[in-house]
């Protein structure tokens, strides 16, 4: 599946502007990254392309056809084609780790033994698979990233919306981290990601840079 | 393909579990709001019921018609047959009445029908008569020596005693009264009728128009005055301000429990942004607070009944059919209006909801 932005414009009210007029394809199972200083609407597109937040002006296509017109709910596109990975690894900080890897698949419809099954194969692929049991608030950031990332792999999602997923960890830890979400993601899973790390972005097969909600430049 | 219900409702008590501490704070406020408002209703209602249990044995609701010419018996007695009335009868005075075994002590004597000596003695059962038949009243019977069996020789007769009735409370001077079991039929001098407590002010203000015969008009009054300064506990118990406290109750809970909701605003988002549809939220967050409320509720209601009988109350049926009846419908109050709440908390933008701390 292909996600295509024609003409992205967002405001969060009169004078905020964060989005303008951006355009952008992003393939089947490509790697991109977007760039830009903070404030530049890097957060706000992946909401838009994720189908958390509505855009002001502007369609998101998916196989050129908009997610409105797909049949099915926003909720339900939202739980088929997205994985999350979110900056401050929004967990249920109470649950264990399977439970939290195993949440997209619930969403999903699947059974409980199921989805603890491939929650665990999961966190087996990230490398956290001996602490499948233990608390999401005990884990350490890395470890509650990789968590995250093995929730959003183990849905076998279209894409992996990432925002900032490695933005509060020190060096070594960000590259387990980017290695878990690059490189174990499932064959035909496409990553979005948003940083500031010009490393983590090199990782990509594609760099996109947005200034003032424009995207003024793409990087191969 | 979204959530199995099974799915969902196992991951809503795997939540309630791993959230110990705010499901402990929920119980414990539930069960804490829920008792004060069952135990404060089985106090007043145990006050107010063993008050109007003793109005009730005393005569409270009786009314007495009589008439110049008295009142037709049969009339009398269909009453009985009516909603809202629990016995009533006719009692027609037949003179005075000696003993061969007390000579020169006299006795009143009365026909009376036998709804009338339930109306005295709500516990009289109607004895299996043969022959001439007495019905004495305690006093006479003492007075007698005799008991229900035994005949006793009236002066010209010899009629057995059928049974003793005990009017101590609602007709003390029918105590020393000597009394025939006559049908009903011709007139009587008086009609007494028991009313039930929520049905006695009506049927007391429509008495004297039921038994008024041609220009024979009846008049009635109760068999116990009441003054200015009466309580009438059926009136009370209406009235009491506890009855609207499941209200208020309710409105507390769901508060709280809106509150424990405010704080779990990034959790909600969480579940959102994964694809989790608003309905299956609110089921989730309705199973939860069910369960909460349910347990609570049951807490309450044995706290609640533990303190009555530390406090010396008395749990009857009627009280405890109170308690449960007001704080039963605070919690289902509380079941249907709080899970309302959670997805009125999770509107707006989701990216707000998800950096939400």
């Amino acid at each position: 599946m292909s996600i295509r932005l024609v003409g992205i414009t967002h405001s969060y009210g009169p004078g905020t502007r964060v989005l303008r007029d951006l355009s952008l394809v992003v393939p089947p199972g490509e790697t991109v990254a977007l760039t830009g200083p903070s404030g530049s609407g890097k957060t706000t597109l992946l909401a838009i392309i994720g189908l958390l937040t509505e855009p002001s002006a502007g369609r998101v296509l998916f196989d050129g056809v908009p997610a409105r017109q797909r049949g099915a709910s926003l909720d339900r596109i939202r739980a088929e084609m997205f994985g999350w990975v979110f900056q401050t690894a929004n967990a249920l900080a109470r649950r264990t780790a399977v439970d939290n890897a195993a949440l997209g698949l619930l969403i999903r419809g699947y059974g409980h033994v199921e989805a603890r099954t491939r929650a665990r194969a999961a966190l087996d692929a990230v490398g956290v698979g001996h602490l499948a049991q233990k608390e999401a608030r005990l884990l350490s950031g890395g470890e509650l990233q990789r968590v995250c990332i093995a929730r959003a792999l183990a849905a076998r999602p279209r894409f992996i919306l990432a925002d900032e997923p490695t933005g509060q960890l020190d060096h070594a830890t960000t590259l387990e981290v980017i290695e878990a979400l690059l490189e174990r993601r499932p064959a035909g899973t496409g990553v979005i990601l948003a940083t500031h790390d010009l490393e983590v972005a090199g990782r990509c097969a594609r760099i996109v840079r947005i200034v003032d909600g424009r995207l003024v430049e793409e990087a191969r | 393909m979204s959530w199995r219900i099974s799915a969902l409702l196992r991951e809503t008590l795997l939540n309630l579990r791993a959230n110990g501490t705010r499901t402990a704070f929920l119980f414990v406020g539930a069960t804490l709001v829920f008792g004060s408002l069952a135990f404060a209703e089985l106090r007043v209602a145990s006050d107010l019921l063993a008050f109007q249990r003793s109005l009730v044995a005393g005569g409270g609701y009786v009314a007495i018609a009589s008439g110049q010419e008295g009142v037709q018996a049969a009339g009398c007695a269909a009453l009985a047959g009516q909603r809202g009335t629990v016995s009533s009868g006719g009692l027609r005075s037949r003179g005075q009445v000696t003993f061969a075994t007390q000579p020169g002590v006299l006795f009143q004597a009365a026909g009376v029908t036998e709804g009338v000596l339930r109306v005295w003695d709500p516990s009289w059962r109607v004895p299996a008569a043969s022959g001439a038949a007495l019905v004495l009243g305690r006093a006479a019977a003492t007075e007698l020596g005799v008991r229900p069996g035994l005949p006793v020789t009236e002066v010209g007769e010899r009629p057995t005693v059928t049974s003793v009735v005990e009017t101590m409370q609602r007709n003390p001077q029918a105590g020393r009264w000597v009394l025939d079991v006559v049908p009903a039929s011709g007139r009587v001098d008086e009609c007494w009728v028991e009313f039930e407590p929520s049905a006695y002010e009506a049927g007391l203000a429509s008495l004297s128009a039921q038994l008024t015969d041609g220009s024979v008009e009846a008049v009635t009054r109760p068999y116990l005055r009441q003054g200015e300064f009466a309580r009438d506990p059926a009136d009370e118990l209406r009235d009491r301000p506890q009855r609207l406290g499941w209200l208020v109750t309710a409105a507390l809970l769901t508060g709280i429990f809106a509150l424990a909701a405010w704080f779990r605003r990034t959790e909600l988002g969480l579940y959102i942004a994964l694809g989790t549809p608003r309905s299956a939220l609110a089921l989730s967050f309705a199973f939860e607070t069910w369960v909460v409320c349910v347990l609570a509720w049951a807490a309450a209601l044995l706290w609640a009944a533990a303190f009555a009988r530390v406090f010396d109350y008395s749990l009857t049926p009627g009280a405890l059919r109170l308690a449960v009846v007001t704080s039963g419908s605070s919690a289902l109050l509380v079941a249907a209006a709080a899970p309302l709440l959670c997805p009125l908390l999770a509107r707006g933008s989701l990216a707000a909801l998800l950096k939400d701390r």
